[in-house]
């Protein structure tokens, strides 16, 4: 039996019983029609957060309303956040073009997708102007010939991965009153919190000062790690655009539902890494489920990731790839020194948060994979 | 509700409360200014007992509630907003082809029914379909079609409008 779009879309979320979600996914295993649909909507997922993403962008005051809010709304209006103040600043960067790209992207990729609904195994053949968000259906080998990291043939189901981390921001102390006050001094505590960790970055808003002494200094013998280090010293001097909302370590778990197992093929080439400079003759993209804390939840930080082997937006110091994900927007991904992952939500030039994904290690990455389908 | 408690409720959902806000109004002051008020309605509550998609649903009716209310004052206000943009607020120097899309994405946002939109932004938050369906007060069963909906809706309307804008410019080079 045919499954209607509503309970495609609940599958994808991550939302549909055990039983119910293992049966959908052993049908459209054997269904085009309904993996078409579910290539479809996928698509029309990715597409929907990028274009909703890109409201983000938005600056306070356009709309005089505040001076037409009645009195119970215009709390605190005066001792509004500053970090709030600070962050309408990022979007005048002319440098910020990458977000209508990804929504592009998206929206390019759901419309083939529409047009070819069929073409369960043709993603090698996407044109790269047609980028890598394309929806994933059966084929893993379409991975061949640029697959990141070291990792080798299997996809092992079972691999522990380490024990959640106490979250970081949920922790914060120092109570107040003030809500304005409050939201700021979670900025102000994240720019602490931050000098205490191995991989943190600067807070570019604590005045340069204290944000300098954040800068990473990760050992790393990677060549572009250098690169990496040197650029995010230079944005710690410059304190002009990182800024770390919260920290929290994710964990990375294999799938509730198992997917079939001819799609548990394991990527077929290690001819490239994810060090950010291999040029890739197709975008690739590897399939993650994310076990979360709490507090990475809260964030929203998705359950779900296929990171792309494709440039995200510039951020100075950073090389972000693009992530797509079946829920929040302004996810992008980037190789940590170790070989580890990086989620991060991002604004414009300013990261907003930073989650790492354990368990996704240069040499670990065959443990956590999941093929991309069923996501 | 303690301060304490209150704290701990502002540090998990201040962030993804403004955003959800802020894509539904367009504007990141009235959104700080709605989620606050909706701290402090949270302040009077003895518990809360799902909280996420309480303050979700309160922030959704601060809104509607004061958009009902003065629905015609707003409008006036908009268009005064257009006119002091250029005069008062912050000249807005972004890339031309970003507020292009920007502008897209609002208008496509804005042409989805209410209760989708309010859905599709909520997922976006990271509601799941319970929490969903409590702070809109639909059925759990209901969430997937709506969500589904929504977002087919959203991109077609932005392809659509991508599309015609594409032709506009194709036009306008002839």
């Amino acid at each position: 039996m045919h499954n209607d779009e509503g309970t495609i879309h609940a599958w994808l979320d991550g939302e549909l019983p055990p039983a119910e979600a293992a049966a959908l996914e052993a049908h459209v295993a054997t269904c085009a029609e309904c993996a078409a649909l579910v290539a479809e909507a996928r698509g029309v997922i990715a597409a929907s957060s990028r274009i909703l993403s890109s409201l983000d962008d938005v600056p306070g005051g356009v709309i005089p309303v505040s001076r037409d809010v009645p009195p119970s709304l215009k709390i605190e209006r005066a001792a509004a956040p500053a970090g709030a103040r600070a962050r309408r600043t990022w979007w005048r960067n002319p440098q910020l073009a990458a977000a209508a790209t990804v929504v592009a992207m998206a929206l390019g990729t759901w419309t083939v997708m529409r047009q070819e609904p069929e073409v369960t195994s043709a993603r090698v053949a996407l044109d790269e102007s047609v980028p890598a968000s394309a929806p994933q259906l059966m084929d893993s080998g379409a991975l061949t010939g640029a697959v990141p990291s070291a990792s080798t043939t299997e996809a092992p189901k079972a691999r522990t991965a380490p024990p959640v981390t106490a979250p970081v921001v949920a922790s914060i102390p120092e109570p107040r009153a003030e809500l304005a006050r409050s939201a700021k001094s979670a900025e102000r505590e994240s720019a602490n919190e931050v000098t205490t960790t191995e991989r943190k970055a600067a807070d570019a808003m604590a005045q340069g000062a204290g944000a300098a002494k954040a800068a990473p200094a990760r050992a790393s013998a990677e060549a572009d790690e250098a690169r990496r280090s040197r650029t995010r010293a230079d944005m710690a001097a410059s304190a002009d655009s990182a800024r770390v909302l919260g920290e929290v370590q994710a964990q990375v778990a294999t799938p509730a539902a198992a997917p079939p197992a001819s799609a548990r093929q394991a990527p077929k080439s290690e001819a490239a890494t994810l060090g950010g400079r291999a040029a890739l003759a197709a975008p690739s993209m590897r399939c993650f489920d994310v076990r979360r804390t709490t507090e990475a939840e809260q964030r929203g930080v998705p359950a779900t990731v296929q990171l792309v082997e494709m440039a995200g937006p510039v951020v100075p110091g950073r090389t972000l790839k693009v992530v797509v994900s079946s829920g929040g927007a302004g996810w992008f991904w980037e190789r940590a020194a170790d070989g580890g992952v990086l989620l991060l939500r991002v604004s414009g030039t300013t990261i907003e948060y930073e989650t790492r994904i354990t368990g996704i290690g240069a040499q670990a990455a065959v443990g956590t994979e999941r093929p991309c389908t069923g996501m | 509700m303690d301060d304490r408690e209150l704290e701990r409720l502002f540090h998990l959902y201040h962030v993804p409360l403004v955003r959800y806000l802020t894509r539904r109004l367009g504007d990141r002051d009235w959104a700080e200014e709605v989620a606050q008020e909706t701290f402090l309605r949270a302040l009077r509550q003895e518990r809360l007992t799902s909280e996420r998609s309480w303050l979700f649903a309160v922030a959704t009716n601060l809104v509607r509630d004061e958009a009902r209310k003065d629905e015609r004052r707003r409008r006036h206000l908009q268009l005064l907003a257009e006119e002091e943009k250029d005069r008062v607020v912050e000249p807005v120097v972004h890339d031309a082809d970003r507020a292009r899309e920007q502008a897209l994405a609002r208008r496509a946002v804005d042409a989805l029914a209410e209760k989708d939109r309010l859905a599709l932004l909520m997922k976006e938050e990271g509601l799941s379909y319970p929490e969903i369906a409590e702070a809109l007060s639909l059925s759990v069963g209901s969430i997937g079609t709506t969500l589904s909906r929504a977002r087919k809706r959203l991109a077609e309307t932005y392809e659509a409008m991508h599309a015609e804008e594409r032709r506009a410019a194709g036009g306008d080079h002839a």
